[in-house]
């Protein structure tokens, strides 16, 4: 039971991840590499409040989604003026910088040792102790969460993002604030990876930076472009898909040591051949053009 | 005490001699190609796996593995051309197909490595081998090595450059390749050499840097990140000015471990970076770019 449980936590938490990261990629069309920092600041945040200061689970929710968001728009503020290959650049540059701050920072983050006895999430008096009611309270976060992303992926925020997306200069004309649009969905994106950043601390009760490194950004990217980008399908598809590889690897009797790098070669293959043949992945509608 | 300081400055030379193999390597096959190639990651890797196959496992002369495996390099880099750039080119794909495809290229160069070659370090010999006093200063033979070939290929490449035609050929293909496709340059074929050059420059500097620390199959996106920071500092769509970027990135991380420690020099390279990208994104001997000539 506790491994379908711990499997369904990760799909949930991937899908928020990778939505998350749709909005900038897919719908913004920015290709951000740096989406596994503001993962891995939502979960140290909310750590850090929850056991060094004592801060309930609420409050330590609302201000690490707060302060990521905050963040991640003043790291768009400084690097949307970038285009194509420097913007990238721009991303791996934070990314390196936030991983190292985790990394080394050890009078607050305790370093590579990392932060242990995170609490499990409390509401209203009521603790939650067991798997199954964890998995429950994901679920309901992550139903909350992608139904607020779809919301914001419909509206007329939503839709001007595809606008600039696919024809910047025609929204500009059509006198949108480009800029100011990017920097806000790099604010939402920001904090929804920041709310999987915390429901991760208090589901593994432990977390150390190499959880929230260039790799993890890799892995989020690729559920993104391997799933598709640009809709809500897409990002689902490819978070069941790339969380279940692992564990089909496992039943075919593949040693762990093995598996861990076949699976890197399978997702590289994947990105080399979707770009090749099919750049709007398995279920996405934007295809990088 | 006082005279560390010129022995911080020597590491760093040597160091960034190094860097500014990579960030010549990455620049050559940028200005030229517009490929933001990543990969070059995995040719680095693979350079040194392969002359630690040849020279420590099969016990070949030390000649001979330098050679094939520079000649592994050249052909590796000019397969991931042909194979994987060469085709999206042909249906003109944009930038992000590009260095996510490259990307690709690097996570499986990486992972088929570390399968054959195991996760550990690997050295290619023993000990730190005969050291050489210059006054205050006190160099390995392989810091001397890094620092005749790394300046010696620079002013090669200024000399490619210059005086022979395909070095002529680079320039303009790089300041406008649909012009030069017009008057009957074979671009696809000029690029092919492009990547093997600049595979040849990342596999001299994997040799070197890996005689003198370790061989480790982690250091591959590092290596290419570096190689892109170098480039931006230097300027980019500027052939040889990663080299001066290569020079001041490696004397400042030998500058932060003295003052500091060893921890923050990644953080402080990238922080520069970015100032880098925000305040002078032409870098230092760049010019400003029209907006319709950005990329």
């Amino acid at each position: 039971m506790s491994y379908i449980t711990q499997l369904l936590i990760l799909i949930c938490l991937y899908a928020i991840l990778a939505q998350s990261l749709n909005l900038i990629v897919g719908y913004a069309g920015l290709l951000s590499f740096c989406h596994a920092a503001f993962f891995g600041l939502g979960a140290y945040i909310s750590a850090i409040l929850m056991i060094k200061i004592g801060v309930p689970f609420a409050f330590a929710f609302i201000i690490s989604v707060v302060a990521v968001g905050v963040l991640a728009w003043l790291v768009s503020y400084l690097s949307i003026r970038l285009s194509g290959d420097f913007f990238v650049l721009s991303t791996l540059g934070f990314q390196t910088v936030i991983y190292s701050l985790l990394y080394n920072w050890e009078e607050v983050t305790a370093g590579k040792s990392g932060l242990s006895g995170i609490p499990r999430p409390s509401i209203f008096s009521y603790s939650i102790r067991t798997q199954t009611a964890l998995l429950i309270f994901i679920i309901i976060f992550t139903i909350l969460t992608l139904g607020v992303i779809k919301w914001i992926a419909g509206s007329p925020f939503g839709r001007t993002l595809q606008a600039i997306r696919d024809d910047e200069m025609a929204a500009v004309a059509l006198g949108k604030n480009v800029n100011k649009f990017k920097r806000s969905v790099f604010l939402i994106s920001g904090g929804v990876a920041a709310v999987a950043g915390v429901l991760f601390a208090t589901f593994s009760s432990y977390i150390d930076p190499t959880s929230f490194g260039l790799s993890e950004s890799l892995f989020i990217l690729s559920i993104l472009i391997i799933g598709g980008a640009g809709n809500m399908k897409g990002p689902l598809v490819g978070a069941v898909a790339l969380v279940l590889l692992p564990e089909l690897l496992r039943f075919m009797n593949i040693q762990d040591n093995i598996a861990a790098n076949l699976r890197q070669i399978i997702y590289g293959l994947a990105l080399i051949l979707m770009m090749r043949w099919r750049p709007q992945g398995l279920a996405g509608n934007y295809a990088f053009d | 005490m006082d005279n560390s300081i010129f022995q911080h400055i020597a590491n760093g030379l040597c160091l960034g001699a190094m860097y500014a193999l990579l960030g010549l390597g990455f620049g050559f096959v940028y200005t030229t190609t517009r490929v933001f190639h990543l990969a070059q990651g995995g040719i680095y890797i693979l350079t040194g796996y392969s002359i630690w196959l040849l020279l420590v496992y099969c016990e070949m002369s030390l000649i001979f593995s330098v050679f094939l495996s520079l000649a592994i390099a050249a052909l590796v880099g000019v397969l991931i051309e042909w194979l994987i750039y060469q085709p999206l080119a042909r249906r003109s794909a944009t930038a992000p197909v590009v260095i996510i495809s490259s990307l690709g290229v690097l996570i499986v160069i990486v992972n088929i490595l570390i399968l054959c070659f195991g996760n550990q370090p690997l050295f290619l010999r023993n000990g730190i081998g005969n050291v050489f006093n210059l006054g205050s200063v006190s160099l390995s033979d392989i810091q001397i090595a890094e620092l005749i070939c790394g300046s010696g290929l620079i002013i090669a490449f200024w000399a490619f450059l210059k005086y022979t035609r395909s070095g002529q050929i680079c320039k303009a293909i790089s300041d406008d390749r649909i012009l030069a496709e017009v008057i009957g340059i074979k671009v696809s074929k000029v690029r092919l050499q492009v990547f093997a050059i600049g595979s040849i420059f990342v596999g001299i500097a994997s040799i070197l840097v890996s005689f003198d620390t370790s061989l480790d199959a982690h250091l591959a996106f590092p290596s290419v990140l570096i190689a892109a920071v170098v480039c931006v500092i230097g300027g980019m769509r500027i052939f040889l000015a990663p080299a001066v970027g290569g020079v001041i990135i490696g004397v400042l991380q030998n500058l932060i471990i003295w003052q500091t420690s060893s921890k923050w020099q990644e953080a402080i390279t990238f922080g520069l970076l970015i100032l880098f990208l925000l305040f002078r994104r032409q870098g230092l001997f760049g010019t400003k770019l029209r907006a319709e000539e950005s990329i």
